[in-house]
């Protein structure tokens, strides 16, 4: 297990240096000059414009400049944008928020989309699973960003229960309505999958072995049904919060938290490199460990996949 | 009970629809003031790249922290010493500057000439990349700290900047400009504490500067937070009426407008125009502040060096060919009035119809193309693909449908848009927005000079054109100096390098405690009165 693990991480250095090249290569052929950018319509004297490119190596030919970020990513130092403020410092800032919306967005999602999915499982075909199946389509069909601006001035201007767009108000308040918006949109997945899940397994023989061996439907149910219809569902959920952690763009900027989704729209506009390339790394890196604990976490459920 | 309880929730998604789809009963409550009788005022900001005006210049937290040399008078709209005792010259070259007595920083430290210098120096000096550089390319001994060939600068101090004593500086320009005491109102030429170059990086995060507001935090992506200063000594018409200005950090402004109405925000600069209807419904018509003096312009600029559009007649027939009128009515929405002028008519060399065929007028357009020999290639028109894509497709449907000639957009992303445009690979047409730094023709018509700023979008020269410019920026009798500028846009008109389209109008949002402010076109949140 140990010797395993250690694998899985040393496999991940060439996947983040690969990832990182792909991703510096891609913001370097982007169209667009970034300095020209810096000031909107009013350009900036050439004489400004050529000492910032020297002091930011933009001359530099693609390899040379990747292999100077490289190195200093080695030594932590994850460069500066065009205002001189260190990349790590931005995404630093950000990270929290999005770790808070995300955390909480998952955690909502959990229990609602598990709480219908084997609500409905149990009671597959009737009354009950009909009503889980048009209240999950209902959510999955409507767009995300219609069930935010509907939410956020409902309870936020017209009930004033929540500040519509405060991140000043800190966690829980600011956090509750766009995570709870997101967690609908979600737990309709999670909800469909575990429902299929569980009725697969309800027909499985073993249940119907345990059910002449005489367990009580209650043991049948914890013990052996849900433990094993929950092994596709573990993997969704590990690669959904890896998702979330990517930051949820359109709900960042609908309720006004600043999070990673929205400085990674940001860089990209304005052409700002190192940043894109910084976020998208620590993306990489969450995508990875979110992987790996998934896989370990399958051993602790089926030990057939155990290692 | 079942039933009330049912019905309860169909009602509860029924308003949740209305909600979302904007058909608000209510029409939402209008803003209040975040504070309790405190005269606090909350204005609407994104996170700031930076808050010291020499990186920033557009910075609305710099403006607050910062007492320029001159500035405008809110009061009387116009420009006078503030920092300043008086700004003089003889021969608009050399420009002899006293301070006012007796002024400090924040800290408690003398603001000297050389607080001036030193900053000057400082912003000047390329290799610190601040924004403000720009701002000094009109001084003597620029061009030394900042070598057009990217070589390495051969002096680190403005040679053209002399400390003569405590409260006397002595500016030498590279060419005469009366414009300069304007030049001392724009932001980059705040003064800097001697503290702040001990550690740049810490007076980055926390500036100490001598306005009439002083910094108090900034928790970055949440808010920044300013108080009225009380050792400034300029008049009420260099301030504002709050005691605490709070800037709220948004990443977007319909976030801030859905903060506004739910009584959270006070202030909001530069509403965009689709939102201004919904302002005026949700929000009440008091909330809408309309900029008084409009300072922007939006033109459609032909590159020279685009051989299919050299032609004078052939500009002029498709400026002919817009119906501006109907635009302004109809998309618009009255909200942008048709400009007829290269410059607002807020300056006083506008001459209005200076732009003959600035009026719409299809059969003479038809004509003159006809005489001209025709037009059967595409006008390309170029555009940030970010905003007005409206515009610039009601543009040119019109210029299609009245001229008959093929129209082809091309909208790219702002960064390859500017790259094109200062290194001339246009393919056509250009539209965009202008506007000033500080109020003189000279900003709206150096883009027609030779290497004047912002000349690499048309490439336009003409040596009558420069003569006239170069003699207007040295003239220090205004009535002259107008006149002249009146002169050179007849002439650059005569070749139409940009064809006028429309003056947008300004507006800003405000809560029933705001009053908003606004000085020569350009609103600043610290100068908002507190009403309540």
């Amino acid at each position: 297990m140990l010797g395993y693990t250690l694998r899985r991480i040393l496999q991940m250095i060439p996947v983040l240096l690969g990832a990182t090249f792909i991703i510096y290569a891609l913001t370097f052929l982007m169209p667009g000059d970034p300095i020209a950018a810096l000031t909107g319509e009013r350009p900036l004297p050439e004489a400004t414009v050529a000492q910032i490119r020297q002091a930011y190596h933009l001359d530099d030919p693609f390899f040379v400049q990747y292999g100077n970020y490289i190195l200093g990513v080695f030594r932590g130092d994850f460069g500066i944008d065009f205002f001189g403020r260190p990349v790590l410092d931005l995404i630093l800032e950000r990270l929290p928020v999005t770790f808070a919306l995300a955390v909480t967005a998952w955690g909502l999602k959990l229990v609602i989309g598990l709480v219908i999915g084997v609500y409905g499982g149990l009671r597959a075909g009737k009354a009950a699973d009909h009503f889980a199946l048009v209240f999950t389509v209902l959510f999955m069909g409507i767009p995300g960003f219609v069930i935010a601006l509907g939410g956020q001035t409902y309870f936020g201007v017209h009930l004033g229960w929540v500040d519509p767009a405060g991140i000043r108000a800190g966690w829980p308040m600011a956090f509750i309505l766009p995570a709870l918006v997101m967690a609908l949109e979600a737990a309709a997945g999670l909800a469909r999958l575990t429902r299929t899940s569980l009725v697969d397994v309800l027909r499985a023989e073993y249940l119907r072995t345990a059910k002449a061996k005489g367990l009580s439907p209650q043991r049948i149910i914890w013990g052996h049904a849900l433990r094993n219809a929950m092994i596709p569902v573990v993997t969704y959920l590990g690669l959904s919060l890896a998702g979330m952690l990517g930051g949820a763009v359109i709900i960042e900027a609908i309720f006004n938290l600043p999070g990673i989704g929205g400085l990674m729209v940001a860089s990209i506009n304005n052409k700002e490199g190192t940043v894109v390339v910084g976020i998208a790394t620590l993306l990489v890196l969450v995508y990875l460990v979110f992987n790996l604990l998934v896989d370990l976490t399958y051993g602790l459920i089926d030990p057939r996949v155990r290692i | 009970m079942k039933q009330s309880k049912k019905l309860a929730f169909v009602a509860g998604i029924a308003s949740l629809m209305l909600a979302a789809t904007g058909c608000s009963s209510s029409g939402g409550q209008a803003g209040a003031s975040s504070g309790n009788g405190d005269a606090s005022l909350s204005f609407m900001t994104t996170e700031p790249k930076s808050i010291t005006p020499q990186k920033d210049p557009g910075s609305q937290i710099g403006m607050a922290l910062c007492a320029n040399l001159m500035e405008v008078n809110s009061q009387t709209q116009k420009l006078e010493p503030l920092a300043a005792k008086s700004v003089e010259s003889k021969d608009a070259k050399v420009w002899d500057i006293e301070l006012q007595d007796g002024w400090t920083f924040h800290d408690g430290t003398p603001v000297t000439a050389k607080s001036f210098a030193d900053a000057w120096n400082a912003t000047a000096t390329g290799s610190n990349a601040w924004q403000g550089n720009g701002t000094f390319v009109a001084f003597e001994g620029y061009d030394k700290m900042n070598p057009l060939d990217g070589s390495k600068a051969t002096a680190d101090k403005l040679s053209g900047v002399k400390v003569v004593d405590d409260t006397h500086l002595q500016v030498t320009l590279t060419a005469p400009n009366a414009d300069f005491p304007k030049i001392l109102s724009t932001n980059p030429t705040c003064p800097m504490p001697e503290s702040a170059f001990k550690d740049l990086d810490a007076y980055e995060q926390a500036p100490v500067s001598n306005g009439p507001y002083k910094f108090i935090s900034w928790d970055h992506n949440q808010q920044v937070v300013l108080e009225k200063w009380d050792g400034f000594k300029g008049g009420d018409g260099f301030t504002g009426g709050a005691k605490t200005l709070v800037g709220k950090i948004y990443t977007a402004v319909d976030a801030a407008y859905t903060d506004m109405t739910a009584g959270n925000l006070d202030m909001i600069r530069n509403v965009p125009a689709t939102m201004v209807d919904k302002a005026k419904s949700q929000l009440g018509d008091e909330s809408l502040y309309e900029v008084k003096t409009a300072s922007k312009q939006q033109t459609l600029q032909i590159p020279e060096y685009v051989k299919e559009l050299k032609s004078p007649a052939l500009r002029k027939a498709i400026s002919l060919s817009i119906d501006r009128d109907a635009i302004s009515k109809s998309l618009l929405k009255g909200y942008s009035t048709p400009s007829d002028s290269l410059v607002p008519p807020s300056l006083a060399s506008y001459v209005a119809g200076s732009c003959e065929d600035c009026v719409f007028d299809p059969e003479k357009a038809k004509k003159i193309l006809a005489d001209d020999g025709g037009f059967d290639g595409t006008l390309i028109i170029e555009s940030n693909s970010a905003s007005d894509q409206q515009l610039v497709q009601a543009i040119a449907k019109q210029i299609q449908d009245n001229l008959g000639i093929k129209v082809q957009l091309k909208p790219t992303l702002g960064t390859e848009l500017s790259e094109r445009r200062n290194n001339q690979k246009l393919d056509g047409a250009v539209f965009g927005l202008w506007g000033w730094s500080y109020m003189s023709p000279d900003q709206y018509l150096s883009q027609y000079e030779t290497g004047g700023d912002g000349n690499a979008a048309t490439g336009y020269s003409n040596k009558e054109v420069d003569k006239l410019l170069k003699a207007a920026r040295g003239e220090l009798d205004e009535a002259k100096a107008t006149k002249l500028y009146s002169q050179a846009e007849s002439i650059i008109m005569k070749d139409m390098p940009a064809i006028p389209l429309f003056i947008p109008t300004d507006f800003g949002l405000q809560s029933k405690c705001a009053q908003l402010n606004d000085v020569q076109g350009d609103l600043q949140y610290y100068r908002a009165g507190y009403g309540c």
